[in-house]
């Protein structure tokens, strides 16, 4: 038999006897799509529906306090409730859910009807609940603004006059906001779709799942030392290479699974639970490519930990908290687009961001292999530094 | 089975080790300091040492598992530095610890180790039948390897480095911690083996089985080579200069100060081990003690032990060393 499939046989023999730790390999990100995808439903939903919920009171009644009440309603991004005068605001925000209260304070038909009530200096009032943000309290405020200036404006157009000198009527001029042509930077399946928290989780966990084998791939390693099985091995003759690529191929082969399995849960299993249905777009010979050289990388990493570690605790926290380091920096736990810029910056130098970005390029925004090439290069290149390195840290030891 | 590839040059030694010498980065003293040795082809060869000695270092330098730094090491004529791979071709280890997978079955790990050894695929039946019958393993093969008792998995352990029908086989202490049964089957495997011309280097720390084995032997310390020789050769000159004599009655500080010229050792209850210059001093020691009026139940002369020559060689080299 040859050595190297004679290798890679054993290995897949350790890895059948060992069913628990291999099911872990996959149910682990399963378990994380499935939680991310679901729970973070609403955030993603709210990119094409209500950013929050607003109680409004109308303590006015007129014509104009209806208007401005229908104007902040054609805004999509607020979901307007109104409702009578309640005895405890606070309380009311509180059980109702809501993001803020506004008040259309009476006087506020008449002070656009050029009658203010001296008594009355501010009609609008806006309540924030505590627990909304800085930049949605913004974009409230900017609402409003839009809103009654545009009331302002149809009234002041209204004293505009109606006929020319020569007593030919004059259409009055339209006040309306422009149209704006919206479309997303990704490439959906049906027209108008939008990103959903499946197609951001899916790949984001994948590659976490990827990375996450080093640490069962560097355990093998240390345990055939502690074995004794590496010094028997070394008056074997047997290069590294072959001992290298006999339990590389295996993990590959692990991970490739992993990429089917995960992307398929994406598909089927997530809308089973009540999550929208991952979509499949862009290239698939270049997701081949990309899942392959994201597997490079990270079984790089892995072979470098595994000859560099003295110990199965030592492996096995190198392996967890590197990968854990580098999700939360690659953007697996924390979105990059929500990083400050100089976090970015530094995300930009995980390989999970560059195996993330890879994925996104191509599930969300639908790209070929062509979009990706840097993603490519730089996994690929991280792959083969870390297999050198690995390489050269394991000749040294001999 | 063992042994079938041979050398064209039958009559040369299976090792010849010269001027050896190997220093660890960063240890402060050498493994190996100038180490001569020579192992006839088809002996059994047995490596004495304390723990540290060098025994190890000398075993990873004949097996290609380390590179030598200084000194040659030739393998049935061929330089290890010069040809590594060679070196490995002809020998097979059985580590000290069971260097092979316990959660795959024993069929599954001699089947492994078979691959790596590249073993063709028309030689594997009859390679895996004989080495599994020497070590009698045939019921145990399908069960998981971490199922088996100390001795089984000495026995697979041992059955892993004959599935390359090795010329040479290093046994790095194969009956350490094992029941008596798999003892005898190991020691019987090593005896057939070296019937059929397999040259064995043997490292124990039972002496009684390398004084049974092994046609040779040397003891190393402190990575030197302080002995080496014929078992027999040994023995035999040892047992020359020493009288073991079993008293009948204790003796008294008076009789012991009467011996004292003898450099007797009094370490033993009711015995004292005296050195003599060769068998014409019998007489005048025998005469000596009955003038100290020691009463003598039992004398052996010409007998000698492995253990007692390699005990007194390691005093030997401590008192030289604290000198």
């Amino acid at each position: 038999m040859n050595p190297l499939f004679a290798t890679i046989l054993k290995e897949l023999r350790l890895l059948r006897r060992d069913l628990h730790g291999l099911a872990l390999l996959f149910i682990l990100p399963l378990v994380f799509i499935l939680i991310m995808s679901l729970a973070l439903q609403d955030l993603f939903a709210s990119r094409a529906g209500h950013l929050a919920d607003v109680l409004l009171i109308d303590h006015d009644g007129t014509p104009k306090s209806k208007m401005l009440q229908e104007s902040l309603a054609k805004n999509e991004a607020f979901g307007i409730k109104r409702q009578m005068a309640p005895k405890d605001l606070k309380q009311a925000l509180k059980t109702g859910g809501y993001a803020f209260a506004i008040e259309i304070r009476k006087g506020y038909g008449a002070s656009l009807e050029g009658q203010p009530d001296p008594k009355t200096p501010t009609l609008l009032a806006v309540t924030v609940a505590p627990d909304t943000d800085k930049r949605t309290e913004k974009l409230m405020l900017a609402a409003l603004g839009e809103a009654t200036g545009l009331q302002r404006t149809q009234q002041l157009i209204g004293f505009l006059p109606t006929e020319d000198p020569f007593g030919y009527p004059i259409d009055p001029p339209k006040v309306e906001s422009p149209k704006i042509d919206l479309a997303y930077a990704y490439a959906p399946a049906k027209p108008g779709a939008s990103p959903s928290a499946v197609q951001q989780s899916v790949p984001a966990w994948l590659v976490f799942a990827i990375f996450f084998v080093s640490i069962p791939f560097s355990n093998t390693f240390i345990r055939e030392r502690q074995l004794g099985v590496q010094r028997r091995l070394a008056t074997i003759d047997v290069g590294p290479l072959t001992q290298f690529l006999g339990k590389l191929i295996p993990y590959f082969l692990v991970n490739q699974i992993q990429v089917v399995l995960m992307l398929a849960a994406g598909m089927f299993l997530v809308p089973l639970l009540g999550g929208q249905a991952l979509q499949l777009n862009g290239s698939p010979f270049a997701l081949v490519l990309l899942s392959a050289a994201v597997s490079l990388a990270a079984l790089g990493l892995a072979l470098l930990i595994a000859v560099t570690a003295r110990t199965s605790e030592q492996a096995t926290m190198a392996s967890g908290l590197g990968a854990i380091v580098l999700a939360a920096l690659g953007g697996i736990m924390i979105p990059k687009f929500v990083m400050p810029q100089g976090m970015q910056a530094i995300a930009d130098l995980s390989p999970m961001a560059w195996g993330l970005d890879g994925f996104l390029g191509l599930l969300l925004r639908g790209g070929g292999v062509g979009d990706i090439w840097g993603e490519l290069v730089k996994l690929t290149a991280f792959g083969a530094a870390t297999l050198g390195a690995a390489w050269l840290v394991h000749r040294y030891q001999k | 089975m063992p042994g079938e590839p041979k050398s064209p040059t039958e009559s040369e030694p299976a090792i010849v080790v010269r001027g050896l010498s190997h220093r660890y980065p960063r240890a402060a003293h050498e493994a190996l300091s100038g180490v001569d040795l020579t192992i006839e082809r088809g002996s059994c060869f047995g490596l004495l040492g304390p723990n540290g000695a060098g025994k190890s270092t000398l075993i990873a330098l004949m097996t290609g598992m380390i590179a030598p730094q200084s000194g040659e090491i030739l393998v049935e004529g061929v330089s290890a530095a010069k040809d590594p791979r060679a070196l490995r071709r002809a020998g097979a280890l059985a580590p000290q610890d069971f260097a092979f997978y316990p959660a795959l079955s024993g069929a599954d790990n001699l089947a492994f180790f078979a691959g790596l050894y590249r073993i063709p695929k028309a030689d594997w039946p009859a390679r895996r039948a004989a080495a599994v019958a020497a070590t009698q393993l045939e019921d145990w093969l399908d069960k998981p390897a971490e199922t088996y008792s100390g001795g089984l998995k000495r026995r697979l352990n041992l059955a892993i480095a004959l599935i390359n029908a090795p010329r040479i086989l290093y046994l790095d202490e194969p009956t350490v911690g094992i029941d008596a049964r798999s003892r005898q089957t190991i020691l019987e495997a090593i005896k057939a083996l070296k019937a059929d011309g397999v040259t064995i280097v043997y490292t124990s720390h039972y002496m009684e089985e390398v004084e049974q084995l092994c046609d040779a032997v040397a003891v190393i310390d402190h990575g030197r080579l302080v002995l080496q020789g014929r078992t027999a050769e040994l023995l035999t000159e040892a047992a020359a200069r020493r009288l073991t004599v079993t008293l009948a009655t204790p003796a008294t500080g008076k009789a012991k100060a009467a011996l004292k010229a003898l450099s007797p050792d009094w370490s033993a209850e009711g015995r004292v081990d005296l050195d003599l210059a060769g068998q014409a001093d019998l007489p005048a020691v025998l005469e000596k003690l009955q003038a100290a009026g020691l009463k003598v139940a039992r004398a052996e002369y010409g007998v000698s032990r492995l253990e007692t020559l390699y005990l007194s060689l390691l005093d030997q080299a401590a008192a030289e060393e604290a000198a």
